[in-house]
């Protein structure tokens, strides 16, 4: 008995180490991610596969690139941006963060939104109950009990594979639409290409896979592991956005539906659910949104004031972090207010958020390769040609596409 | 008094035309404050430094007094207050905890002296220029409160107030060592003498500890893991690297190793699990006086002893106070505090039940034959709850 005992607990550290790359994996597929997929094989098929194929390895490296760092150092992004760069860089960063994240929190309650509008509640209604109920989960609940519920409601994405292989697409062309390049010219397909990188790969994402880990306290004995956590967690978050675009390409974009409202979106899973798809999808996406909500608002607060040196974390009280408190509760409020406004649509914050997140992850990349490839940092863990190498290109092709959206909308008759 | 992120990045001036650009400054540790000891210059893409005396700083602009002044080569080694202490994080020895560095306050006093350094709002506004938006009030530290690191080793730099950091309780800097970077945590490590670094090692969190005794190098882990307690290897065994756990219990010697053995087949949140392996036993036939007469010539007083008879079976617990008030001459099998025991396999929560419902300090654990293997103590119990509630709680 000892004996197994014993091997037992040899796997237990395994188990720990796993974790904050299938997290922020899972995270991945919130509101934003669930919307932009919908909306991808909605409008577009297939033809938006090749992207998600080549962020999947972006994803990787980039998440890879956080984790080792935060393994090697034991700081978080923030922390080293602000002592290799000083504080007016840090500012900067800081600002596009904030912004980065403000979109990403409107697109959270445009979930929890959507969702509930699908049950005719009134969006003021949704929302504002939204807002008391997270600021209460988060500062007087217990975050990591929220975290297992949010893991375990996260099967729900099981439903999209299932109603992939329901309807039974031509697998082969799906499979080849993966590694087939296609280009379309036209302001929409530019703007869903880069909700679809945006949505995947996120400025929050890379301070928050960092973050994690330290607070871990992994160290470079761990490096094998973790690396082993942060691709397969890539790989998941990929491999469920794959059956999400199989899924409505298959049920809306064959019967030429477009997507304007989240009930639309539902159809995908009529083929698995029937009749319960509107419910069914409701509450998925509901979870998606809430936890997102919870989760993105602490960690812009978390990493904006602990790169100005206050006191920062769940672990104060009120009274003793006023300003992580209260840069959490502007975060909620304002993001949640964007999406109060009437007429502004839900599905346009949703897409145009993650679009957005894709052009700020830019400058953020920057600071990335140039801290990542830092001996004075890293020692003999700075990365190798590679991991430069996938940098670079990710950079590079998110570079031309922000590029050519921008032009699109100047000169909108040209396409 | 100047700011120091006024001072950096200007240009120095010499007969009306730019010489250089500041770009750092290095000091020179006396007591009870350093002096600059060096500006670092940038002057045709080139860094070099020059002696503080040889500018004069209290016009609107740094102009060089004299042509003559020698240039220096930079010298890494150095300590240099915008590499390794501006936007770093250093320890507050008051209050206690890691700070971030603002600014940094100097005085001009014939020479320029590092006087504090500013951890508040007020130091970041005014950095980013919107200093004026708000009124706020400095937070400043003076620097014989601070602890700084070297930037790229993460080694302690000024050696000037080591002293201070080894005053601090266990507890305070196990919570520093948690919030430290990699590097950062090494290098308190090796400044503390052995007996803190032990202590705040044993209250960090099992990830701090893991994080450390992994990473430490070979001669100061040895004086350290021969002062900590052997459970607190039980506890995280099989967490850290196997050559690593292999190379400590080398380090420990065959006598202990087999101890910490022995403590890994006891689960967790069992008995066995949680109890120390130091405990003092006495032969219950001798007298009150005898034993103390034993005790004192010990360095460390335990709190309690405990008693056995003639076959080494565990009779009760004596506690050290209950010892010295009673009378000299008795028998200590007549006299024990109490005779509750408990076995390995006994499960936390009833342990817990135990200790709350008879006000014990102290609780025996005993094997088949009676015969003490290891005590509890009420300390091991407060830690293994509050260990209980962190693994509840994150960021």
């Amino acid at each position: 008995m000892n004996l197994f005992r014993r091997h037992f607990r040899r796997i237990l550290p395994v188990l720990a180490i796993i974790g904050p790359g299938i997290i922020s994996g899972s995270v991945d597929n919130d509101a934003g991610g669930i919307t932009t997929y919908s909306v991808a094989g909605a409008r577009f098929g297939y033809s938006l596969l090749w992207v998600l194929f080549l962020t999947t390895f972006s994803l990787a490296i980039t998440q890879e690139i956080g984790a080792r760092m935060g393994l090697v150092t034991g700081k978080g992004l923030a922390s080293l941006i602000r002592e290799k760069f000083g504080l007016n860089w840090t500012a900067i960063v800081m600002v596009i963060l904030f912004i980065a994240n403000m979109g990403t929190i409107a697109a959270e309650f445009a979930g929890i939104a959507g969702a509930l509008e699908i049950f005719n509640v009134p969006r003021f209604a949704s929302v504002l109950i939204a807002i008391t109920a997270v600021y209460f989960l988060v500062t007087r609940g217990n975050f990591k009990r929220l975290e297992r519920i949010f893991l375990v409601i996260s099967f729900f994405y099981i439903s999209y594979i299932i109603s992939a292989f329901i309807i039974n697409p031509s697998w082969g062309i799906a499979v080849k639409s993966l590694v087939m390049p296609s280009f379309q010219l036209n302001n929409a397909y530019i703007l869903t290409l880069m909700a679809v990188v945006g949505t995947t790969i996120t400025p929050w994402g890379q301070f928050f896979i960092q973050d994690y880990v330290v607070d871990k306290k992994l160290s470079k004995e761990d490096l094998k592991i973790e690396r082993g956590d942060v691709f397969l967690g890539s790989f998941l978050t990929n491999f469920i956005a794959f059956f999400i675009v199989v899924a409505t390409a298959g049920t809306l974009f064959a019967q030429g539906i477009n997507i304007t409202e989240a009930k639309d979106a539902a159809i995908a899973l009529k083929p698995l659910a029937g009749n319960f798809a509107a419910v069914l999808f409701s509450f998925g996406l509901l979870n998606a949104s809430l936890f997102g909500a919870a989760l993105v608002p602490v960690t812009t607060s978390y990493v904006i004031t602990e790169a100005f040196g206050m006191e920062s974390g769940l672990n104060f009280r009120v009274r003793q972090a006023p300003y992580f408190y209260g840069l959490f509760a502007f975060s909620l409020v304002l993001g949640g207010l964007m999406v109060i406004i009437p007429s502004f649509p839900l599905l346009t914050i949703l897409i145009v958020s993650q679009a957005l997140n894709a052009v700020l992850l830019l400058p953020i990349f920057i600071f990335l390769y140039l801290l990542s490839n830092d001996k004075k940092i890293l020692g003999n863990y700075v990365n190798n040609r590679l991991i430069n190498a996938v940098l670079i290109i990710t950079f590079t092709g998110v570079a031309i596409a922000s590029s050519i959206y921008l032009f699109s909308l100047f000169f909108p008759k040209g396409f | 008094m100047i700011y120091f992120s006024q001072l950096v990045n200007k240009n120095i001036y010499f007969n009306k035309k730019i010489f250089g650009k500041i770009i750092d400054a290095a000091v020179f540790e006396n007591y009870p404050m350093p002096s600059l000891s060096k500006i670092a210059i940038k002057k045709n893409n080139k860094k070099v430094t020059i002696t503080p005396e040889a500018i004069n700083f209290s016009h609107k602009f740094p102009i060089l007094k004299s042509a003559h002044a020698p240039l220096l080569p930079f010298d890494e080694k150095d300590f240099y207050l915008k590499e390794d202490l501006l936007d770093k994080q250093v320890i507050d020895i008051d209050g206690k905890r890691l700070v971030r560095v603002n600014d940094i306050i100097l005085e001009s006093n014939g020479e320029l002296k590092v006087i504090g350094i500013d951890i508040g709002l007020s130091g970041i506004l005014r950095r980013l220029g919107v200093g004026k938006l708000a009124k706020l009030k400095d937070r400043v530290l003076p620097w014989q409160m601070i602890e700084a690191f070297d930037y790229e080793t993460g080694n302690i730099k000024i050696k000037l107030t080591q002293n201070k950091l080894n005053s601090l309780h266990p507890a305070e800097l196990a919570d520093i060592l948690e919030e430290l970077g990699t590097k950062e945590r090494l290098g308190i490590i090796e400044v503390l003498n052995p007996d803190t670094a032990a202590k705040a090692i044993e209250e960090a969190n099992p990830e701090t500890q893991e994080a450390i005794l992994e990473q430490l190098p070979t001669s100061p882990l040895k004086t350290i893991v021969e002062k900590m307690h052997l459970s607190e290897f039980a506890d995280i065994f099989y967490k850290i690297n196997p050559l690593r756990i292999r190379e400590i219990l080398g380090l420990l010697g065959i006598e202990k190793a087999r101890r910490v053995e022995k403590l890994l087949d006891f689960g967790m949140d069992t008995a066995g699990g949680i109890m120390t392996l130091d405990f003092y036993t006495v032969s219950g036939d001798k007298t009150a006086k005898e034993i103390l007469i034993e005790l004192s010539n010990l360095s460390h007083k335990p709190e309690a002893i405990l008693i056995t008879n003639g076959h080494e079976k565990l009779i009760g617990t004596l506690l050290t106070k209950d010892l010295v008030n009673c009378d000299q001459l008795s028998v200590v099998k007549d006299i024990v505090s109490d005779r509750k025991f408990t076995y390995a396999n006994i499960d936390f929560s009833q342990i817990l039940r135990i200790f709350s419902q008879y006000h014990l300090r102290l609780l025996p654990v005993v094997d088949k034959e009676k015969k003490p293997i290891g005590v509890i103590s009420i300390d091991s119990v407060l830690g293994n709850i509050e260990e209980r509630q962190e693994e509840n709680e994150s960021i």
